[in-house]
């Protein structure tokens, strides 16, 4: 019976679920009550303050300049390679931008001298702001943080970059009008004979019939071509003249002589 | 904003001043028309732009290689046609290199001259085993160390180029072997 006892008991035990037992009113007191915690709320990571702290910016503003013409450049031990000339012409600050105002951190930049007769007075308000004179171009650098920021009327030359380093090129590519598929997607064309009629130059097909029904995005078809921003990178300078104001760079530039160009620190190389 | 009795006040005073009658219907009543005009300061560029330099920019950074690859000059006379000592197509010109002991001279007929600033090059043409072999080279390349002329011809063809002579009587042969042999 003892044994059976035992065995009820031990039974009981196993099978009993924590019950709620109220054993009266009771009221907790108000400190060791849980007080509400207001978690502050994540940044939304859609947003223009993260994207802008996501990207991979520079320290410190570039310069811009003038794709003036090629050149050959010989080293010491008798390599020959090809070089761009870029003009830097009276480079001045003219403004700053701050995240409180406009959202991000960029040096506006300046480039060369324009008659005032050919400003807006808009602008002409601009440059007297900077006590600058009226410039030809105007061009803006995103830095990463306020370390990168340079005073207002700043004047930057070629020596901001040294020689040997490396240096991202933007520029404007040379333009050239409305391309065929040959020349824009370097599509083969059709074949010269074997009954190819007025199509020799064509790219063919443009996709299916029925099904789909409709042409893809993102086709390649005839089009404007050029005259796009197109971004060099990792160019080395090779010569740096701050006194004459120009620049060497190995390699080409995109876009024709004349063309402005942004030059900043290599992004990859830092 | 502003109302609109200051710009019918203004409406008014402009009109008498014109002359003719000043319609501002079309215009946004919250600009009020100024008859002052604020003076802005322009000034001046720098003392160190470029202003007309910037056209002849090119030629500044040309004369900087000048000086870096061809100090003495000798290099720029070859190619001087005021030079009566220049060179010209129908020499024959041998080329010598810094560390010859590694590099060996080359000697050729000069086919063509290519006047290109800094980027000038000869084109020299000669035989090695009955293979016409044809090199370019650049005047202001620091590698080189000399340029000889080794001889005149007879008579030099009224051309700048000849490239024609390439399978001809008049074909460049292998100097190198012929100096060794004759002392050219």
């Amino acid at each position: 019976m003892s044994l059976l006892n035992t065995i009820l008991f031990n039974s009981r035990i196993i099978s009993s679920y924590p019950k709620l037992v109220r054993t009266g009113a009771s009221l907790t007191s108000l400190d060791a009550a849980v007080t509400t915690i207001t978690s502050k709320a994540a940044p939304v990571n859609h947003s223009a303050e993260m994207a802008r702290l996501r990207k991979r910016l520079p320290s410190r503003p570039g310069l811009v300049g003038v794709k003036k013409g090629m050149i050959s450049y010989f080293t010491p031990s008798g390599e020959k390679f090809p070089c761009t000339v870029v003009e830097i012409d009276s480079v001045e600050v003219l403004y700053t931008k701050t995240p409180a105002k406009e959202g991000y951190y960029a040096v506006q930049l300046g480039y060369g001298a324009v008659s005032s007769k050919k400003i807006s007075r808009a602008m002409l308000g601009h440059f007297a702001r900077a006590e600058v004179n009226p410039k030809e171009a105007i061009y803006e650098f995103q830095v990463k943080d306020e370390t990168g920021l340079l005073e207002i009327g700043t004047e930057l030359k070629a020596d901001h970059f040294k020689e040997g380093q490396y240096v991202d090129l933007k520029s404007v590519s040379k333009g050239k009008g409305f391309a065929g598929v040959m020349k824009r997607w370097h599509f083969a064309g059709l074949r010269a004979s074997h009954g190819t009629s007025v199509a020799h130059r064509h790219g063919g097909s443009y996709g299916q019939n029925q099904t789909p029904g409709r042409v893809y995005p993102g086709r390649k078809m005839p089009g404007h071509m050029g005259h796009k921003n197109a971004t060099i990178q990792n160019s080395e300078v090779i010569e740096v003249n701050a006194e004459k104001g120009y620049i060497l760079i190995k390699g080409p530039i995109s876009g024709a002589n004349g063309t402005f160009v942004k030059i900043q620190d290599a992004i990859k190389k830092q | 904003m502003f109302s609109r009795t200051s710009t019918s006040v203004l409406r008014t005073s402009i009109s008498s001043c014109l002359g003719k009658p000043f319609c501002v219907a079309q215009r946004a009543n919250y600009i009020v028309p100024s008859k002052k005009r604020r003076t802005i300061p322009v000034y001046e560029p720098l003392a160190t732009a470029h202003g007309e330099k910037s056209g002849q920019l090119m030629d500044t950074v040309r004369g900087d290689l000048y000086q870096k690859f061809d100090p003495s000059g000798w290099r720029r006379e070859l190619l001087n046609h005021t030079n009566k000592e220049c060179l010209r197509a129908g020499d024959i010109v041998r080329v010598i290199f810094k560390d010859s002991l590694k590099n060996p001279s080359y000697v050729g007929y000069l086919m063509a001259i290519d006047r290109n600033g800094p980027d000038s090059t000869i084109l020299l043409r000669s035989k090695v085993s009955q293979v016409g072999v044809e090199r370019r080279f650049s005047i202001y390349n620091p590698f080189i160390e000399r340029i000889d002329r080794v001889r005149k011809p007879y008579k030099y063809n009224q051309r700048n180029r000849h490239y024609y002579i390439k399978g001809s009587k008049r074909d460049a042969s292998d100097y190198e072997s012929l100096s060794k042999r004759t002392g050219l």
